[in-house]
């Protein structure tokens, strides 16, 4: 039998002020899975992203997490359920004030009522997962790029969420941190039974690591093309999916870009 | 959340404590309360049988953890029986031997009294020679751009608007009411004597020379100044000054001297502005207050002003506020690191501006003490 997805869009509409980017996106996230969400610039990567962190309301459709759906539940229990997710941010998003053990502990003392000493031991666990044992007492701006986005993959897994959204991971980064950063993230899965939700345009990471993915356009105003990433790059129909997953240059029946608003 | 549950297998103290249930993340302070209460007292080894626990999050892996080293300087020991698949998993990834003993992660120690006064001092003369290079290169880059016709004139006409022209408004009503203030006092003093006529003198006298520059100074300290050094803070963070130096301008030249000098254009208008709102708030107590006329009022007022105080007035407040734009400028454009860093140095400009402008007062106010003004 085929488990119950983790994530679950039905149907889902997103955009800002009323205004859809993306119309009727239907796709499921299964358990331990590595899921990536495609797209050029400006394909509306990050809209799906705010929507499915619960930063931006979607516009309809349902959204289903962990068994909890966003309609036939109330506002605070999908609110708890929204938080409930590890998110990685483009940048790390670290609080430059605190330590790294401090910002990993920051969700544990927002959502627990564990005491500080506790608190303390979890990060440490945490950023030994990532590779962070040693660097738990530094700042934020005393460490690199790469490791700032593995204190953010710790943080973002402090409270064992059901899914880890990675928001571009590798953007910032050298290709041989970014493959690194790839290696964790099939490790933590690997180790810790993970589900990984990947947002990204950077085709040499989901190659590495995304077991499925989907593959969104403006032009068509939603999914274009959803499945295993290497068989669309080599067996897909679509000439402009294939073209895309080849990164060779648009043709004028291709892959569209998006407007100003965002991605 | 699940079942959970602890109890005691047996009715010794070394039976194992049997644990079951999903230990996830929201269940940890609920089991560390109940480990807690069970390890109080027993024998040497606290034994907890996992066999019945379908999940362990890292939280209670942590809770077990904390509860360990608790355990061990009590020569107390903690085992773990009947784990099992992914529970086993998550405790054989803990190295517990290294745990026990290791010291757990806190601030970086901070440094003692005598170094903390050694860093401040030397961060102080390094800040000070810096403000002075920057005067200097800004003085020059200003001289430069007026005799070469270089100075951007449309760009500086924006922010004579935004640092002059907004400004209006805040400025004569912070003067208006100072001229209220002084006069209610002087009233107060002087009426029991029948002076009432010499508030408008003290009125006059204190406003234009003294406090309608310094207040105005202040209040383009704290919008001026703060706003260019969070501003051009955002520009250096940005690598937008970066990008300006590889293109060949000078960032003092084409950030710095249109701001400044915008401000040391507003400035007299701005004085000018506060000096009659001031006049102004006085004479409504006047008016009001003392039964005085207004003619009588403004007839003392011109009878006690005379051009040379308008302009000693004048003078002091178009150097306090070119110098508090100038330090919100200097203090943008040495912003190191990232947003935060954006917002100390607009804290530091408003500080640092406010602090140069009462200084510079007082040394007004001791050179014009020898001159003859």
């Amino acid at each position: 039998m085929k488990p119950a997805p983790v994530l679950k869009a039905t149907n889902l509409s997103v955009g800002y002020d009323g205004q859809p980017v993306l119309r009727n996106l239907s796709f499921e996230v299964r358990p331990r899975e590595i899921f990536a969400i495609l797209g050029g610039s400006g394909s509306g990567k990050t809209t799906i992203l705010k929507t499915l962190i619960g930063i931006l309301p979607p516009l309809a459709g349902d959204l289903e997490i962990a068994g909890v759906s966003m309609t036939r539940s109330s506002p605070d229990r999908w609110a708890h359920v929204s938080r409930s997710l590890g998110v990685l941010f483009q940048t790390g998003a670290l609080l430059a004030d605190l330590t790294l053990a401090e910002n990993v502990m920051l969700p544990i003392r927002a959502q627990t009522e564990l005491p500080e000493s506790t608190a303390r031991i979890l990060a440490c666990l945490k950023l030994s997962q990532v590779g962070l044992a040693d660097a738990e007492s530094r700042f934020p701006n005393e460490i690199s790029g790469g490791m700032r986005k593995r204190a953010g993959v710790a943080r973002a897994m402090a409270l064992d969420p059901p899914i880890l959204v990675l928001d571009e991971p590798s953007s910032g980064l050298d290709p041989v941190t970014a493959a690194e950063l790839d290696e964790l993230v099939l490790g933590l899965r690997r180790d810790l039974g993970i589900t990984v939700l990947l947002v990204t345009h950077d085709l040499a990471s989901t190659f590495a690591v995304a077991d499925r993915c989907i593959l969104i356009d403006r032009e068509v105003a939603g999914i274009r093309a959803e499945g295993v990433p290497a068989r669309l790059r080599d067996e897909h129909p679509d000439p402009a999916v294939r073209a895309f997953f080849r990164r060779e240059p648009p043709r004028p029946d291709g892959l569209k870009k998006g407007g100003p608003r965002g991605e | 959340m699940g079942r959970f549950g602890v109890s005691p297998s047996g009715q010794s103290d070394a039976a194992p404590l049997a644990i079951e249930g999903r230990l996830s993340a929201d269940r940890a302070a609920e089991l560390r309360t109940a480990l807690r209460a069970h390890a109080r007292t027993g024998s040497e080894e606290l034994v907890l049988d996992l066999s019945a626990v379908t999940h362990l999050g890292t939280a209670a892996l942590a809770v077990l953890v904390e509860l360990d080293r608790e355990l061990r300087p009590r020569g107390r020991r903690l085992r773990i029986t009947g784990a099992e698949g992914s529970v086993a998993a998550m405790l054989s990834a803990v190295d517990w031997e290294e745990l026990a003993c290791r010291r757990l992660p806190g601030r970086p120690p901070q440094p003692g009294l005598v170094m903390q006064v050694g860093t401040n001092a030397l961060y102080l003369l390094t800040e000070m020679r810096r403000l002075f290079s920057f005067a200097g290169g800004l003085v020059l880059c200003s001289f430069s751009c007026l005799l070469r016709s270089r100075l951007r004139l449309s760009e500086m006409l924006r922010f004579v608007d935004r640092a002059g022209v907004d400004a209006v408004p805040i400025v004569a009503l912070s003067a208006a009411l100072l001229g209220l203030i002084l006069g209610f006092l002087g009233s107060l003093q002087l009426k029991p004597y029948g002076a009432q006529l010499l508030v408008a003198d003290m009125v006059a006298l204190a406003i234009v020379r003294e406090l309608g520059p310094v207040i105005t100074s202040i209040l383009v300290a704290g919008r001026s100044g703060s706003g260019y050094a969070a501003e051009l803070g955002a520009m250096v963070v940005d690598e937008e000054v970066d990008a300006l130096t590889t293109m060949g301008f000078d960032p003092v030249e084409f950030l710095a001297v249109p701001r400044v000098a915008a401000v040391a254009v507003s400035m007299p208008v701005l004085i000018l502005i506060s000096d009659l709102a001031g006049v102004l708030g006085g004479l409504a107590v006047g008016v009001f207050a003392m039964d005085l006329t207004a003619a009588q009022y403004l007839e003392e007022t011109r009878a006690v002003l005379t051009l040379q105080h308008l302009l000693v007035g004048l003078a002091k407040g178009c150097v306090f506020g070119t110098v508090a734009a100038a330090v919100g400028c200097f203090k943008g454009l040495g912003v190191r690191g990232g947003a935060n860093a954006v917002g100390r140095a607009a804290t530091s400009a408003v500080v640092t501006g406010i602090f140069l402008v009462i200084l510079l007062d007082s040394l007004f106010a001791v050179i014009l003490a020898y001159l003859p003004f």
